[in-house]
C-alpha cells in the first residue's frame, strides 16, 4: 500500500512537471518543442534552486535579507519568473538569452555588493552552459568573455569585491568548464548533424525507391497496355477469321445448290409431262435423275452442316411452338412411300399431353427424320416404333427397329463423322454424317442422344430434349 | 386463283430463271409474270411495267442492288406497301433467315425450288400469309 502511494505520488509529480514545461501547441516542429521544454525546464530548475538558495541564505543570515546584495538576487529571481513565462509562451531563444544576461549581470553584481569572497561568481558556469545549449560557439565565447570581464571590471571599481585569488580560481573553473561545455556542445551538434545527414539520406533513399517504383509501375502499365492491345488484335483477327469462314460457308452453300436447282426442277417438270408426254422408260430414268439429284442435295446439306458444326459456326434458331404430336405425325406420314414395299409396320406412339417444345424446329425435324429414315432403311421386316413420352422436365423420344442391330465395336463409330461401318455403306449409300449431325444438334439443345443395340437384336435410338433449356433465342454455338 | 395477281421475279442465274418461269407459266398457268435479269434501274423499270406486281420473288444475291436493297426501295413506296415480297436464295442459314425477317420480307423460299411444294407456298402467299418454312 505504501509503495503504491509512493508511486502515484511520483506519477503525479511527474505529471505536474510535464504540465509546467509543456511547450505551447503553436510550436509544431519536434526539435523546437524539445528546445522549448528544455529551456522551460532549466528555468523552472533555476527558479526552484534559486528559491532554495535564497531560503537557506535567509535562514543563515536573517538580518541581511534586506541588504542590497540580497535584493539584487531577489530581483533576479523575480525576473526569472518573467523569463519562465516568456519561455512557456514559446519564445525559446529570447528566454535563454534573457536568462543568460540576467545571470551574467546579477551574479557578479550581487557578489560585488556583498564583498569578500563570494561563491556566486562560480555560478557563472550556468550562463555559459545555457549559451552552449541554445546558441552557437560564438555566443559561448562572448558570454565567457563577459563573465570574465565583468567581475574584473567590478573588482577594479570601488566595490567590496575581492577577486585576486578568486579570479585565478574563477578563470580556471570557467575556462575548464567552458572548454568541456564547448566540446560537448560541438559533439552534440556534430551528432545532430550526423543524424540530420542520415535522415536526409534515408529520405533520399525513400525518394529514390519511390521513383524506381513509379518507373516500374509505368513500365508494367505499358507492358499491360501492349498485352491488351495484342489481345484485342488477336480477338479481332479471330473474329475476322470467323467472318471469313462464315462468308465462305454461305457462298459455298449458294454455289453448290444453284446448279442443283435447275437439275432437280427440270427433271421433275419433264417427268410431270410439262414439255410433252414421256414414255415409261423416260419417266423411269428421269426419276432416277431426280433421286440422284435429291441425294446429292442431301449430301451437300450434310457436308455443309458438319462443316458448320466443326468450325463452331452452328447456330440454332429457337422458336417456342414446336408441336411434337403434329410434327412427328407429319414426318411419319412423309415416310409412307419408303415403307410401301416392305413388310414393316410403323407404330407411332406419342403422348397426347406433350407441351409445346422450345427448340430449333427445323433441326429437331431433321433429327427425327434422320433417325426414322435410318430405321426404315435398315429394317427389312418387323416393326418400327416412333415414340415420344412426356417426362418431368424433358421429352423422351425413341426410334426402335427390328433390323440387324449394331455390333458393340461399331456403336461408338457410328457417331463419328466420315466413318461408315460396312453394314452402313451397304444399306444407306449415305454420307455417314446423319447421326453425328443429329447427336450434335441434340446436344446443342442440351439434350442427349444414345443408342441401345446388339447384333441381331435390332436398334433403339433414344434422345431427350429438355423443356426449359437455357437457350438464347438465336445463338447457341456448338 | 394465281392469275388474280401480277408477279415480278428477279434472278440473275439463267437456268434458275428458266426453271421457275416454266413452273409458274406452264404448270401454274400464270399469265402476268415479269422477269428481271438484274437489278439495274430497278425502281424505274418496275414502274414502267404495264401491270404492277403484287407479289415479288427476289433473289438475294443480285447486282447492282441486292435483294435487301430492292426490298428497302419497295417498302419506301406506298404503292407496294401491301405487296408480298419473298426472298429466294440457295444459301439459307439461320442467321440469314432472322435477318430476312428483321428487314421486312414476307418470307423466304429456298433454292433448289421444290416443284411439288412450290404451288402450295405460292398459294399461301397469294392468301396473304408469310412463308418461312425452309428446306426439305
Amino acid at each position: 500500500m505504501q509503495a503504491q502511494t509512493n508511486i502515484t505520488a511520483l506519477e503525479s509529480l511527474r505529471q505536474l512537471i510535464d504540465r509546467l514545461v509543456v511547450p505551447p501547441s503553436a510550436i509544431t516542429d519536434a526539435q523546437e518543442r524539445r528546445r522549448a521544454s528544455l529551456v522551460a525546464g532549466m528555468l523552472l530548475a533555476m527558479l526552484v534552486v534559486g528559491l532554495l538558495f535564497l531560503a537557506l541564505a535567509a535562514a543563515r543570515f536573517p538580518d541581511s535579507i534586506f541588504d542590497a546584495d540580497f535584493i539584487v538576487l531577489w530581483v533576479g529571481w523575480g525576473i526569472t519568473i518573467g523569463i519562465y513565462g516568456l519561455a512557456r509562451r514559446g519564445y525559446t531563444d529570447a528566454a535563454a538569452a534573457a536568462m543568460i544576461v540576467v545571470l551574467v549581470i546579477m551574479l557578479p553584481t550581487s557578489a560585488a555588493i556583498r564583498g569578500g569572497q563570494s561563491t556566486l561568481v562560480n555560478l557563472l558556469i550556468f550562463p555559459i552552459l545555457l549559451s552552449a545549449i541554445f546558441f552557437s560557439t560564438r555566443h559561448v565565447l562572448l558570454v565567457l568573455a563577459v563573465s570574465l570581464a565583468y567581475p574584473l571590471v567590478l573588482s577594479q571599481l570601488d566595490t567590496q569585491l575581492r577577486l585576486e585569488t578568486q579570479i585565478y580560481q574563477l578563470s580556471q573553473i570557467i575556462v575548464l568548464g567552458t572548454a568541456i561545455v564547448i566540446v560537448y556542445a560541438q559533439h552534440m551538434r556534430a551528432l545532430e548533424e550526423i543524424r540530420r545527414y542520415e535522415l536526409q539520406n534515408a529520405y533520399e533513399v525513400v525518394r529514390a525507391s519511390e521513383a524506381a517504383l513509379e518507373r516500374r509501375v509505368l513500365e508494367r502499365t505499358f507492358e499491360l497496355e501492349l498485352a491488351k492491345n495484342e489481345a484485342v488484335a488477336a480477338r479481332h483477327a479471330a473474329e475476322e477469321a470467323d467472318r471469313t469462314k462464315s462468308q465462305f460457308l454461305a457462298s459455298m452453300s449458294h454455289e453448290l445448290r444453284t446448279p442443283l436447282n435447275s437439275i432437280l426442277t427440270f427433271s421433275e417438270l419433264m417427268a410431270m409431262g410439262t414439255f410433252g408426254d414421256v414414255n415409261e422408260e423416260q419417266h423411269d430414268y428421269l426419276h432416277k435423275m431426280l433421286y440422284s439429284g435429291r441425294h446429292l442435295l442431301a449430301l451437300i446439306n450434310d457436308v455443309l452442316d458438319i462443316t458448320k458444326i466443326q468450325s463452331g459456326m452452328m447456330k440454332l434458331f429457337i422458336e417456342e411452338d414446336f408441336n411434337v404430336v403434329q410434327e412427328m405425325e407429319t414426318i411419319a406420314a412423309s415416310t409412307q412411300k419408303m415403307l410401301k414395299d416392305k413388310p414393316v409396320e410403323l407404330v407411332v406412339d406419342i403422348d397426347r399431353d406433350i407441351p409445346m417444345l422450345r427448340c430449333d424446329k427445323r433441326r429437331v425435324r431433321q433429327v427425327l427424320l434422320n433417325l426414322l429414315s435410318n430405321a426404315i432403311k435398315f429394317t427389312e421386316e418387323g416393326t418400327i416404333t416412333f415414340s415420344a413420352k412426356n417426362r418431368t422436365g424433358e421429352i423422351f423420344f425413341a426410334v426402335i427397329d427390328t433390323g440387324p442391330g449394331i455390333e458393340m465395336e461399331h456403336q461408338e463409330l457410328i457417331f463419328e463423322p466420315f466413318v461408315q461401318t460396312e453394314t452402313g455403306i451397304h444399306h444407306s449409300g449415305g454420307t455417314g454424317l446423319g447421326l453425328p449431325i443429329s447427336k450434335k444438334l441434340v446436344e446443342a439443345h442440351q439434350g442427349k442422344l444414345w443408342l441401345e443395340s446388339a447384333a441381331g437384336q435390332g436398334s433403339a435410338f433414344y434422345f431427350t430434349l429438355p423443356l426449359q433449356a437455357d437457350l438464347s433465342a438465336v445463338e447457341v454455338a456448338v | 386463283m394465281f392469275n388474280t395477281h401480277t408477279y415480278l421475279y428477279v434472278e440473275d442465274d439463267p437456268l434458275s430463271r428458266e426453271a421457275l418461269s416454266i413452273i409458274m407459266r406452264r404448270v401454274l398457268k400464270i399469265e402476268r409474270l415479269y422477269i428481271f435479269e438484274d437489278s439495274e434501274n430497278f425502281l424505274d423499270r418496275l414502274k414502267a411495267l404495264p401491270d404492277q406486281p403484287s407479289i415479288f420473288l427476289l433473289d438475294i444475291h443480285m447486282q447492282p442492288y441486292t435483294g435487301f436493297e430492292m426490298l428497302a426501295m419497295l417498302r419506301k413506296e406506298p404503292a407496294y406497301a401491301e405487296a408480298r415480297i419473298v426472298a429466294l436464295t440457295a444459301s439459307v442459314m439461320n442467321e440469314e433467315v432472322t435477318m430476312l425477317r428483321e428487314h421486312g420480307f414476307n418470307g423466304v423460299i429456298a433454292k433448289p425450288i421444290n416443284v411439288s411444294s412450290f404451288p402450295k407456298v405460292l398459294q399461301r402467299l397469294v392468301d396473304g400469309e408469310s412463308v418461312w418454312h425452309v428446306g426439305d
